[in-house]
């Protein structure tokens, strides 16, 4: 499981983990100004990811630099996408303008989606060992 | 950097001094006027230029411009003349003489690289190897096209995003503005217009986000935005500029069509079966009154519009396809020789509401960056703008001239070769008042100003100022009198 960072941590793992399985450390940078929550989910499926539900795990971070690492343990092989976002005013939402453009930082794993939302297949990541996937928030 | 260049200066890396001589000729073939695209890297400090000429107290004032400045970093260069980190310059006018300055605007891309002292995103019309993506437009906005005042501080305007707000005394960026959260990093043209009680209007193309759209803007005196809409467009067709008369917006859906690419230039495609729209909006209330087709067109640029009865009335600077903007200004900003795009061609629009429909004149003239007298927006006047692109060796202007589009009646005053014009502007004043330009001098490598009495520009310059330094070529700007 998560090693908890700090209490204003809260980490959701929804498959039970392997005793043999991987550790997944997630390294978070750029975060634009301390404050705020860092939100992040990680899906195994084009479905699930699409759907934005039944997510693997999935945490809450509070910002209080410009990076975050944190370290999933006992991970099945498998192939993983994350998508996050920097709730800079803590709403529980990632605000956007009227044209649906994001205004607070969003990032996905293996920094896809050059303009606006990656796909699934772009954000995947095949896992079979222990990893760290980096992610630069925009 | 072009691959030509890159190359060369690599060679220059490995060479005596002896072998450098002999590589002069190749130097050589980058055309003189390319120092007008080499860029600056630092801020310009106060520096006075030398005066010839008396100049009048009507031209007393700040003359603000803005264009694209920064154009490499570590070894990388970019390839389009959008591209380039914005840059204001200040040329301050007054009995004692003339001062010039330049700052960087300090948008989020330009700090953000500054401190990374390399390239981090792709440009409008560039593509760097191992770029960042983008958070939005405003991750790339550079502000870089046009400065404008607004409620006693300058706006440095980009079209892609919201505009920088500057300090007009010490060129200082405040920051980004901020109009609502609804309309935060939405597009905001660099061309917006002024009516006769000073209220801004302005348009937001936006040819990506789902269904291409158009935002317009109403925005008070003081700085307080009144009303904006949405609509949704037929297609995406580029648009820089519109025109504003007392009752109504009216704006070119042109047949330049944002489409599939890896940049925004790359993304626009000339459709020559696709019929250009001019788009009739109320002024009060923003509804969309007509749609009036017209033959396949490009504009950047519109001179300023009049109406009588139902007859709508303006000019435009046109051209027959968008090679300017694919093509021309990724030359222009790699320093390289031609061929040229066709030269822009002054027209004159007359719209009948009730008829709906356009007849189109030419006046056949060439001309860019029109301008007019600001105290009269919505009155026919003669259109003032750079000449002389037919005989360009830059494809940019070499003269200064006035048409008035009623009549024909044509002034000009061509530098000829070696003076590149930029976009003259207006300055109220005795006897028909002045035209105010700034000016690349090629031949000699220095930049400058010059005043010209606006009834008779044919005579050539009152004044000429120009200095030991060159300002990177820009786009547009502002005079504001002391
Ligand atoms: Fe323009």
């Amino acid at each position: 499981m998560l090693r908890p960072l700090s209490i204003f941590t809260l980490l959701c793992l929804s498959i039970p983990p392997l005793a043999h399985g991987h550790d997944l450390k997630l390294v978070v940078r750029n975060l634009s100004e301390p404050g705020g929550t860092l939100n992040w989910m990680m899906f195994d499926s084009a479905q699930s990811y699409d759907a934005g539900d039944n997510s693997v795990a999935s945490g809450r971070h509070r910002v209080t630099g410009d990076t975050i690492e944190l370290t999933l343990h006992g991970l099945p092989d498998g192939t993983y996408a994350v998508r996050l976002f920097h709730d800079e005013n803590n709403n529980g939402e990632l605000d956007t303008n009227l044209l649906g453009i994001p205004r607070e930082g969003y990032g996905f794993s293996n920094n896809s989606g050059e303009r606006g939302p990656a796909s699934f297949d772009d954000a995947a990541v095949a896992v079979h060992g222990d990893q760290t996937i980096e992610i630069r928030v925009r | 950097m072009s691959l030509r260049r890159r190359q060369f200066l690599h060679l220059l890396t490995s060479l005596s001094a002896a072998q450098l001589a002999s590589l002069e000729v190749l130097a050589a073939k980058e055309p003189a006027w390319a120092s007008g695209f080499a860029g600056v890297v630092d801020d310009m400090a106060p520096h006075d230029l030398e005066v010839y000429g008396d100049i009048p107290s009507a031209c007393h004032g700040t003359l603000y411009r803005n264009g694209p400045a920064r154009y490499a970093r570590a070894g990388r260069r970019y390839g389009h003349w959008f591209d380039p980190d914005g840059m204001i310059q200040s040329f301050a006018i007054n009995a004692a003489g003339i001062s010039h300055q330049g700052r960087f605007v300090r948008t989020a891309k330009f700090v953000e690289e500054q401190a990374a002292e390399r390239f981090l995103y792709n440009g409008a019309g560039t593509v760097f190897r191992d770029s960042l993506p983008v958070r939005s437009n405003e991750s790339t906005n550079v502000a870089n096209i046009n400065v404008q005042p607004l409620n006693g501080e300058l706006l440095a305007l980009w079209e892609a995003g919201s505009p920088y707000r500057i300090d007009p005394e010490t060129l200082e960026t405040r920051g980004r503005l901020h109009w609502n959260d609804d309309l935060d990093g939405v597009p905001f043209s660099a061309h917006p217009r002024f009516d006769e009680r000073g209220h801004l209007w302005n348009i937001g193309s936006v040819p990506f986000v789902g269904q291409p759209s158009l935002v317009l803007y109403h925005v008070s005196a003081d700085g307080q935005l009144r009303n904006w809409r949405v609509h949704k467009l037929d297609f995406a067709g580029y648009m820089h500029d519109f025109v504003l008369t007392p009752q109504y917006l009216i704006a070119l859906n042109s047949s330049a069509v944002l489409e599939s690419g890896e940049t925004f230039v790359d993304r626009i495609h000339w459709r020559e079966s696709q019929p250009s729209q001019l788009l009739v909006f109320d002024r009060e209330t923003f509804d969309l009154l007509h749609t009036i087709e017209v033959p396949a067109t490009f504009v950047f640029h519109f001179g300023n519009g009049w109406q009588d009865r139902q007859m709508l009335s303006f000019t435009a600077c046109r051209y027959p396809n968008s090679d300017i903007v694919t093509h021309g200004m990724r030359r222009l900003a790699g320093q390289q020789p031609g061929p040229y795009h066709p030269a822009p061609e002054l027209v004159r629009y007359d719209l009948s509401l009730q008829q709906r429909s356009a007849q189109i004149t030419s006046l056949d003239i060439a001309m860019e960056f029109p301008s007019f007298d600001g105290r009269y927006p919505f009155t026919s006047q003669a259109v003032i703008g750079s000449g002389g692109q037919r005989n360009s060796e830059s494809e940019l202007g070499s003269a200064v001239q006035s048409v008035d589009p009623r009549t024909g009646e044509h002034q000009i005053f061509d530098y000829g070769p070696g003076i590149i014009v930029e976009e003259p502007l207006f300055i109220p004043g005795p006897d028909g008042g002045y035209v105010l330009h700034s000016f690349h001098d090629y031949q000699h490598q220095r930049s400058g100003l010059a005043i010209l009495a606006a009834g008779r520009l044919a005579e050539g310059p009152l004044v000429k100022a120009d200095m030991n330094r060159v300002i990177p070529l820009g786009f547009h700007g502002c005079f504001l009198s002391a």
